[in-house]
């Protein structure tokens, strides 16, 4: 899916401008599951594979992952514009329920009990995002490579604090090159393979 | 240097190293807010990264809590359009040339590639969040639990923070945070 083919059908800007609003409304805990809901099930701008390869160039990508799909998705409907409504939609609801809660924050915060439960829910979070990545390793692949460009990331990052321009310019080309010298060598040996079965 | 020029820069220095999301994106955000330009405390910091997990939307608003605490709304527009403008031109860019750039291999071996680093990356975050938030034991506990949590059920992000909330309020009424 790119924005030169042409999509199924017409998507207007008020339908992109109320469909990622919803999503950004809807998005409490993480977009994942109301973007899917708003894109797939609900106004069925795209079918789940659709949806599924659109988040996995995505991934790639650098910056929030349902912001560049976003853009994608507005500019395939509208062009340029598209884009840019579909980000000001999405964003509009969080951003002022943002500020809702950072000022109502702001007001209480010297209470006590305030504070123990904003300082409880900052423990919270940290081990959220402590438990969601240690959930991700299980969906990595299986190789040294992976585990050696992982912990050398945590290592740089979590403890020597280097600062992140390093680890993007020099970590994650290598494993890049590592992932890709993995595939052709993988692809060699299934050939090698049928090569041999073959006689 | 006016502040939001500042806090422009900032963001924007980091919009263009930004892979792996907002999770991922904590330490250098925690560098760059605290370390390096002071803007706000250890504790304060922490609190940020809690307060934009309960925010709907994409987690990296917490770069628009930033911007609005170091500099209210227009600190907020100003973060939040540095954060998300490169990114966007790039999305933009790339899903124009998509056809031209299908190459299957290139995609798997790019996923396959970055993935070890994201979850690096997010580890760390979790780690640096921890340690600007818990100036105790107690902390840890709730910080262990959450994550153990998380990891063997998959449920609401919101569950777990209002269970720290919770917890939090109290140890504190019981004196022991």
């Amino acid at each position: 899916m790119n924005a030169e083919s042409p999509p199924t059908r017409q998507v207007g800007l008020v339908e992109l401008f109320t469909g990622f609003l919803l999503i950004g409304m809807l998005g409490f805990g993480g977009i994942a599951a109301s973007a899917q809901y708003v894109i797939v099930e609900r106004n069925r701008w795209l079918d789940q594979r659709e949806f599924v390869e659109l988040f996995g160039v995505c991934s790639i990508l650098p910056g929030g992952n349902f912001l560049n799909a976003t853009v994608m998705l507005g500019d395939r409907y509208q062009g340029p514009l598209g884009s840019v409504v579909g980000l000001c939609a999405l964003l509009l609801a969080p951003l002022l329920i943002l500020i809702a809660i950072a000022k109502g924050y702001q007001a209480y915060a010297h209470l006590p009990d305030v504070e123990a439960a904003v300082a409880g829910s900052a423990a919270a979070a940290a081990g959220l995002i402590i438990g969601t990545s240690a959930r991700m390793i299980r969906g990595l692949e299986r190789s040294w490579a992976s585990l050696f460009f992982g912990m050398l990331t945590f290592i740089a990052i979590g403890l020597l604090r280097v600062p992140l321009p390093w680890v993007v310019g020099l970590i994650v080309p290598a494993s890049i090159a590592a992932a890709l010298y993995r595939a052709r060598r993988r692809a060699a040996h299934a050939k090698a393979k049928e090569g041999s079965a073959g006689e | 240097m006016s502040i939001l020029v500042q806090l422009g820069l900032t963001f924007l220095g980091v919009a263009f190293f930004s892979i792996g999301g907002a999770s991922a994106l904590i330490p250098e955000f925690y560098r760059q807010v605290v370390a390096v330009r002071g803007w706000m405390s250890d504790a304060d910091f922490a609190h940020m990264v809690a307060l934009a997990q309960v925010a709907p939307g994409p987690n990296m608003l917490i770069v628009s809590l930033i911007g609005w605490r170091v500099a209210g709304i227009p600190g907020l527009l100003v973060s939040t359009a540095a954060i998300v403008g490169p990114p966007s031109l790039i999305a933009f860019g790339v899903g124009r040339a998509l056809d031209r750039l299908k190459g299957a291999n290139w995609l798997a071996a790019a996923k396959a590639g970055l993935a070890p680093v994201v979850v690096g990356l997010m580890m760390a975050s979790g780690l640096v969040t921890a340690q600007a938030a818990n100036i105790s034991a107690l902390p840890w506990l709730i910080t262990a639990g959450s994550a153990l949590f998380m990891y063997l059920a998959r449920r609401n992000p919101l569950w777990v923070i209002a269970g720290g909330a919770v917890l939090g309020v109290a140890a504190s009424r019981l004196g022991w945070m």
